[in-house]
């Protein structure tokens, strides 16, 4: 066969055409740079890899915690869309240690567009972070943290017409964002069960009572205390006539949600609420699609989860961690995670989310063994193939010899 | 860690910018033949768009819709045969079932084409009677580019001009052509086109301007030999490169940004990083694009000739893509997903389905999607799928859209993909969407640092194709000592040409050192 395109001749002289086009086009080219790319700076405006905020001011909610409104501390930046729902990783320094807490974002996107965000944080005895920015945090504090980031937020797409948010403790967070934010841009039907041990600890509790009179077409408010009102909570102006004894069982659920079965439920609360909730939902085999959940809380100990080696070895080990070809030496005990490990040597490595899922710790085991439990499913198959683990949900098993990539964030300003 | 010199720069005899698939393979090839390189990458992962990522029990397949396997061509090269002979990988591959499933709802065509050149002739002729004689003539001519390109290739490292000459003058007929001028030619018939031409969109040129050999070389390797996919997604890919250029003496750093690409003289003498560092080399390997390049790392500015901004200024940037990423809780069967591979479009007017990348709410939308469950049946967990729907889009269309709008966008555009799927195939996905995630320009963008977040590299029209790219390759290379690899370099773009011509690279700075020059 022998094709033709344009004739005989043109086709057996047209091999050259291109390269005269070529010539041609580039001769005519302006010699002037073109401006930058416009994609690239809304990546840059939606998702910033660091910010630098300030305390505006800082409200208390209750006798641990506080909220705090943030805005840029560099004129002329601006506060990032985000998710109702998505955390920012704080970065502080405690006692010369480095380190970086995740906290949900408590006021809603729509206020991101006014020039802030808040975040509430609840001290608790023995912790770490919270009560070091109870402390310190105040007017004028800058804060460096990570830009907005996490998947636990409402998708109208994927969830179901009806969204029930559990929430527990300060878990109320993302939904004091979410709540709002689905109110005002979608039209989902929305149910609120906040569970506390005492009615006065349900924080927000005024703010979801009035927007619940304010739409009670879309969102319905359920407070659980598992004790009665003491004190002045007693005496609220909205009244306790609604609320609910005990603790958030299968019972209250399908009282208080009609078609409870097929809604979608987002929780976010401490570990154990979480497995009684699961526990209590169980006979009614909901898909996992109608579960989403937020890890909540630090990692704790590791020695309860299913698959911890029983004969596994007591420590101390040591960490041998490589960045960029300086090495570390690190003491490690079995109890801790790997990267919380590096943190207390004060080597701040990466992490953000610190519950397995985002990667952004990803580190190599060079040698030795490491224990993730099996509910935390961040790691992406080839790097489990390959000796790769995510530090912060990973606790050694031995001695072991770890690459860690450079972290970023540490080049840049540590808040107080 | 390297040399450090006493000033505190470090030393390298290469600098390789960007652990995308070119950079990758660039560091690999030049860290097994010795060479002391350095890779340095932004993001925390290799692999640029060869990637994955998590969500809920699901890992994602960002990019990769398949790679032609070829190895079962006679003196083929081909990229897979180059991962796992070649370069010794040890990725494992498995094959995609069939070529790929086309709905079009205009003429009202739903063709399922299988792999092999006869079953695919046979499949278009059942679908479009009396289009047997042109589509075999059509392949028969793809299959002589095919061999053309191999000879310039090489098969034992150098192009044979000659054999290109006496035996493959269709190749040289045909250099300058465009798809559809040849199909024209052939007399394909308009339905029979519209079925053939569903791989347009893996070059994202119309056929009426899309280099006829490219896509002919495309086609072919596709149909005449098969596809594969990696088991574990294409992290896969990245992470064997890693170890290899690892196990091979290579350096790779991470989260390190390269600010800028330092020049002294018409020469590069290194590279500035975001933190301030400054490494020098005698050579480095760009992954990232000459228009990024040109206009924003090399420095000082003063070094940039204004040949280099001319050409990336005539050149067209290819389009970007937003993807729909479903994880569903259901099975292939209950779903009633049977194929692997679609092309869902009103109809195949490639040059209508072009001009609505630019309108977010244009109905002129094509669609490519891929189950992949369908080739890896354990890569969700039993009783669920992956299903992922990308459409091209123009940068152009996302660069208006506000910031506090852009999330609300991307789902009204993933709300209608999901909805043409579901209406050309009758599948409920809406129901079974256990997790969710799309993807736009500006995602690309974010994780790659790719110029507006373009996907594809240059457009191959005739004049800016792999021919008339490869022989420029010196004379647009604009500083002494600096190459370029990945999509946006002479192979054009997608998996197999970025990979290879990071190799092609590498071998660039190999033969200079040898050369004794830069």
């Amino acid at each position: 066969m022998i094709i033709t395109i344009r004739g005989r001749v043109r086709d057996a002289i047209s091999f050259v055409s291109p390269f005269r086009e070529r010539a041609r086009r580039i001769g005519a080219a302006s010699p002037v740079p073109p401006a930058p790319p416009a994609v690239n700076a809304l990546a840059a405006r939606l998702h910033p890899t660091a910010m630098r905020l300030r305390v505006e001011s800082r409200t208390a909610e209750d006798g641990s915690t506080a909220t705090f409104r943030l805005v840029p501390a560099v004129s002329g930046d601006a506060i990032p869309p985000f998710r109702a729902g998505q955390y920012v990783s704080a970065r502080m320094r405690i006692g010369g240690v480095p380190v970086s807490r995740p906290f949900s974002i408590s006021s809603s996107p729509d206020e991101a567009a006014l020039g802030y965000i808040e975040l509430t944080v609840r001290s608790k005895p023995g912790g770490f972070c919270a009560p070091h920015i109870m402390e310190h945090w105040g007017e004028g504090t800058e804060v460096a943290c990570s830009g907005p980031a996490g998947a636990f937020y409402h998708e109208p797409l994927r969830d179901g017409p009806r969204v029930v948010c559990i929430a527990g403790g300060s878990g109320v967070t993302p939904f004091k964002s979410m709540i709002p934010d689905s109110l005002a841009h979608d039209d989902t039907e929305l149910i609120l069960i906040q569970a506390a041990r005492r009615p006065e600890e349900l924080l927000f509790s005024g703010f979801f009572e009035r927007l619940a009179s304010e739409r009670p077409d879309r969102f319905s408010y359920v407070r659980v205390c598992e004790e009665p009102p003491g004190g002045r909570a007693a005496e609220g102006p909205e009244g306790l006539a609604g609320l609910e004894r005990g603790l958030v069982t299968a019972e209250l659920i399908s009282r208080r949600v009609s078609g409870y079965r097929d809604a979608t439920y987002m929780i976010c609360g401490p570990d154990a609420m979480k497995s009684h909730i699961a526990r209590e939902t169980a006979s009614w085999s909901l898909r996992p699609r109608q579960l989403r959940e937020e890890s909540f809380s630090e990692a704790a100990s590791p020695y309860a989860y299913p698959g911890y080696p029983a004969d596994a070895a007591r420590g101390p080990f040591s960490i041998e961690a490589m960045t960029d070809g300086e090495l570390a030496s690190v003491a490690a005990d079995p109890g801790e995670t790997v990267l919380t490990a590096l943190e207390r040597a004060g080597l701040a490595p990466p992490s953000s989310c610190r519950s397995g899922d985002c990667g952004w710790c990803r580190s190599r085991l060079v040698s030795g063994r490491v224990f993730t439990p099996d509910s935390v499913r961040g790691l992406r198959a080839a790097d489990a193939a390959l000796g790769y683990f995510h530090p912060c949900r990973s606790y050694p098993l031995s001695d072991i010899a770890i690459e860690v990539p450079r972290n970023p964030d540490n080049s840049k300003e540590e808040t107080e | 860690m390297g040399n450090k010199a006493a000033s505190g720069a470090s030393e390298y005899e290469c600098v390789v910018v960007g652990a995308g698939l070119g950079g990758l393979c660039a560091a690999f090839e030049l860290a097994r033949n010795g060479v002391r390189v350095l890779l340095l990458e932004r993001h925390n992962l290799p692999g640029g768009f060869a990637t994955s990522f998590v969500r809920g029990r699901f890992e994602f397949e960002p990019s990769l819709h398949e790679l032609p396997d070829m190895r079962s061509l006679s003196e083929a090269t081909g990229v897979v045969r180059y991962l796992l002979d070649d370069a010794g990988l040890g990725v494992r591959f498995l094959p995609v079932p069939e070529a790929y499933r086309v709905i079009l709802s205009e003429p009202g065509l739903d063709v399922s084409v299988p792999f092999g050149v006869s079953a695919c002739v046979d499949a278009i002729e059942r679908a479009v009677p009396g289009s047997a004689s042109s589509v075999s003539a059509y392949f028969e001519l793809c299959a002589e580019v095919q061999a053309a390109f191999r000879d310039l290739n090489g098969n034992d490292g150098k192009p044979d001009y000659l054999r290109v000459l006496r035996e493959r003058g269709n190749f040289v007929r045909t250099a300058s052509a465009t798809a559809s001028e040849v199909a024209e030619a052939l007399g394909v018939p308009e339905r029979a086109h519209d079925i053939l031409f569903a791989y347009w969109c893996y070059l994202g040129v119309p056929a009426e301007s899309l280099s006829f050999p490219i896509w002919a070389s495309l086609l072919h390797s596709y149909v005449s030999s098969g596809a594969v996919i990696p088991a574990m997604r294409s992290h896969e890919i990245a992470c064997a490169f890693e170890k290899g250029i690892r196990e091979a003496g290579g350096e790779i750093r991470y989260n390190t940004p390269v600010e800028a690409i330092l020049a002294e003289g018409g020469a590069v003498v290194g590279v500035r990083t975001a933190y301030g560092e400054t490494i020098r080399a005698r050579g480095v390997v760009s992954n990232a694009s000459p228009t990024l390049a040109f206009n924003t790392l090399v420095s000082p500015r003063s070094q940039v000739p204004a040949r280099a901004t001319m050409t990336s200024n005539a050149r067209r940037l290819g389009f970007s893509v937003v993807v729909v990423y479903l994880g569903l809780d259901a099975d292939m069967a209950t779903l009633g997903l049977k194929e692997y591979s679609y092309f869902i479009a009103p109809h195949m007017r490639t040059r209508e389905l072009y001009d609505g990348l630019y309108d977010l709410e244009s109905d002129d939308v094509m669609q490519a999607s891929v189950c992949l469950n369908a080739a890896n049946p354990g890569c969700s967990p039993p009783g669920t799928t992956i299903l992922s729907i990308t459409a091209g889009t123009r940068p152009e269309a996302w660069a208006d859209v506000a910031p506090e709008e852009y999330h609300r966008v991307k789902a009204r555009v993933a709300e209608r993909l999901i909805a043409q799927f579901e209406a050309a195939t009758g599948v409920d996905l809406r129901s079974h969407i256990e997790e969710l995630e799309v993807a736009t320009p500006e995602t690309f963008a974010r994780y790659t640092g790719a110029w507006n977040g373009v996907v594809y590299g240059y457009e191959p029209e005739p004049w800016d194709s792999v021919i008339p790219r490869a022989l420029a390759v010196d004379k647009e290379r604009f500083l002494d000592g600096l190459d370029f690899c990945g999509g946006f370099s002479y192979r054009c773009h997608g998996y197999g040409s970025s990979i290879l011509s990071g190799k092609a690279a590498a071998e660039r700075v190999l033969g200079r050192m040898a050369g004794g020059g830069r």
